[in-house]
């Protein structure tokens, strides 16, 4: 973008085209900004909520933390979908809830409402 | 005069038979399985006609076991540097195909070189690790070898970004340098990590395991916590280095690449009060409010899968790079255990030397309570966290949520442990303990002289939620800067970001901090 202009210096006029340049025009190399990864897409939706480690013996599905047992939403034999909330403790004046950690049947219930479990206690399982 | 064409021959014929050793059908099996040979990983990360490389014609001089005279391309490591955008980074590759990576002298020799010239120029380190381990042929040589990589790592750590990307085998004392390192990314199913393999741990222990159970990307993200990141493959770790670095300064003398010309919006997001239940036993999902709050909603997390109590990562505010602390109320109700307080002062750490500002956000019910946590030692885990956060001279806001309960809310970077500013919601509860068990200490011989003990406890715990479990007596007391609107958040946080980031604090000058460990 080239603009004239007409100056006058010590009485005598000149006429002078300015270029203004971009403050990118300076620039060699614009700083990296990369495509957004698989792990964090540009989406607001896309924070991916992280999955638990695999729970140990498959199907069981533990207590994250000691508390008292409040609710047990499945019964045996019904079938549970990955992420379902499947029971809720009572911890630290928190209500904790308990998602299942694979998809099946719930094969067993270990413990009943009231019940004071263990962190890592089974809860129920899922076959 | 011209240049004798066979000495030119002879060049092209080195550089080939250097670059080009991997057989085509053997570079297809190893596509299939996500892996890229060394130089491929190269030429991924940089911009393309940007490295260089250095001593493509190094040779070993090992000469027991067979080693004489053995042919080894540019012994087994790919080594120098390049450009992505404007910023140079230092880069390394272990060459599987070269005697399986192994380390030896001249290996090393390579890798200590590529990352003295890091230091000296001041760029970013990435670091494939894909290695059998020492080179055993040349003995104690390999041992020093990589004792002369761990002493660089150390150099350079807090200098530069240094970032590992194990991407195949990584065991015994080669593990040592990932760990040594600020981020470390696994490959899913080609990259294990262990000090010892599970031949030698049956023959020590008589034990069984499994490469899985004891050195798998899955189980280092989720239980060690040795990694931080989990790539599905070759081309996923390179893009996670990419954006790794696309929020991190070459170097300790730098900013992050902040960006000041984005307006920041004084609007009120109203969308945000949905977020927070009516009642305050109820968790509160704190990905949706960090998603809420972020530029785009974006945020790169690390150690994702380990201690999901806490939150941690990058983000901007209004192009302001930030590291995001957060407590994550839905996984164990939020309280700090000691893997959490490992995460959140190993972050804050990171942050700190790479002048990287803080946003934390708090929702936290105390420190988790058991028998279990008290012998592993949470004071000395949890004292890391005080420590990370008190040392941390970079720009810090602080909004409290919700609960914020005893020394979990100074360990969440309270405005005594160095907080610039710290907002706090009207549902915030700030106090010494929870109101049960405050009533219960405080009331005693009320409360024995009581008719109706649980009636008058009940009472009594309401009128103390009701005055001190408020955000009000804190910011009575002068602890907190504002109470604020939830729809408030991203502005103040974004505002209150841009005036810190001039901040300047002088400390006592020493070697460094005793941080318990």
């Amino acid at each position: 973008m080239s603009r004239n202009f007409k100056i006058t210096v010590n009485g005598t006029e000149y006429d002078v085209a300015v270029e203004e340049l971009t403050d990118g025009a300076t620039q060699i190399m614009p700083r990296y900004t990369p495509a957004p990864v698989a792990a964090v897409s540009a989406a607001p939706a896309a924070i991916a909520v992280p999955k638990a480690a695999p729970a140990a013996g498959g199907g069981a599905q533990v207590a994250q933390m000691g508390g008292v047992v409040t609710q047990i939403l499945v019964k045996a034999g019904q079938s549970v979908n990955e992420g379902d909330k499947i029971a809720e403790l009572e911890a630290m004046k928190m209500k904790v809830p308990v998602t299942a950690t694979c998809s099946g049947t719930v094969s067993a219930i270990h413990v009943a409402v009231g019940d004071a479990v263990e962190g890592g206690q089974a809860l129920l399982t899922i076959a | 005069m011209t240049i004798k064409p066979e000495l030119m021959e002879t060049l092209r014929k080195k550089r080939a038979k250097i670059s080009q050793h991997i057989a085509p059908e053997k570079l297809s099996t190893m596509h299939a399985k996500g892996m890229l040979s060394a130089r491929e990983r190269i030429d991924a990360l940089f911009d393309a006609g940007t490295f260089q490389e250095v001593g493509m014609h190094a040779r070993h001089n090992a000469v027991h076991f067979g080693m004489e005279g053995k042919d080894l391309p540019a012994d087994g490591v790919i080594t120098g540097s390049g450009y992505l955008g404007n910023q140079q980074i230092a880069a390394f590759c272990q060459d599987f195909s070269v005697m399986a990576g192994s380390l030896g002298k001249m290996q090393a020799r390579k890798i200590s070189r590529a990352m003295r010239y890091a230091l000296k120029t001041g760029i970013p380190v990435v670091a494939f690790k894909d290695s059998g381990g020492a080179r055993i042929q040349e003995g104690v040589d390999a041992l020093s070898g990589y004792g002369d990589v761990f002493y660089a790592n150390v150099l350079l750590s807090g200098v530069v970004p240094q970032i590992a990307v194990v991407c195949g085998p990584c065991a015994g004392g080669a593990a040592y340098s990932p760990a040594l390192m600020d981020f470390v990314i696994m490959t899913r199913n080609n990259s294990y990590m262990c000090l010892t393999g599970p031949e030698v741990i049956k023959a020590v222990t008589g034990r069984t395991t499994t490469m899985n159970e004891i050195g798998s990307a899955e189980m280092h993200a989720a239980v060690s916590g040795n990694a931080h990141f989990v790539a599905e493959d070759d081309q996923h770790a390179i893009d996670l280095v990419k954006h790794i670095l696309s929020y991190l300064p070459s170097n300790n003398t730098e900013d992050p690449p902040h960006d000041l010309s984005t307006a920041i919006e004084e609007t009120t997001d109203h969308g945000m009060n949905d977020l927070i239940p009516a009642d305050p036993s109820e968790p509160l999902e704190m990905y949706a409010v960090i998603r809420r709050l972020v530029d785009n909603g974006e945020l790169l997390e690390v150690h994702a899968s380990f201690a999901r109590n806490v939150i941690v990562g990058f983000a901007r505010f209004s192009g302001v790079v930030v590291g995001i602390v957060a407590n994550q109320p839905m996984v164990m109700a939020g309280a700090l255990d000691l893997n959490a307080a490992d995460k959140v002062a190993r972050f804050v750490r990171t942050c700190n030397v790479f002048n990287i500002p803080l946003v934390t956000l708090v929702d936290v019910p105390g420190f988790l309570p058991g028998v279990e946590e008290e012998r592993g030692g949470i004071i000395r885990h949890g004292a890391k966290m005080l420590f990370a956060f008190a040392s941390c001279t970079t720009p810090k806001i602080t909004v409290i949520l919700r609960k914020a309960y005893g020394g979990s809310y100074l360990a969440m970077c309270s405005q005594e442990l160095g907080a610039d500013m710290v907002f706090a919601w009207p549902t915030a509860e700030i106090a010494v303990m929870g109101a049960d068990a405050a009533v219960k200490m405080l009331y005693r011989k009320d409360l024995d002289k009581a008719e109706d003990r649980a009636a008058r406890a009940a009472e009594l715990a309401q009128e103390y939620r009701d005055e001190f479990a408020s955000p009000y007596e804190a910011a009575a007391n002068f602890y907190i800067t504002d109470v604020i609107e939830p729809g408030e958040t991203r502005s103040m946080i974004s505002l209150a970001l841009r005036k810190t980031l001039g901040k300047r604090e002088l400390r006592p000058s020493k070697k460094h901090g005793n941080m318990p460990m």
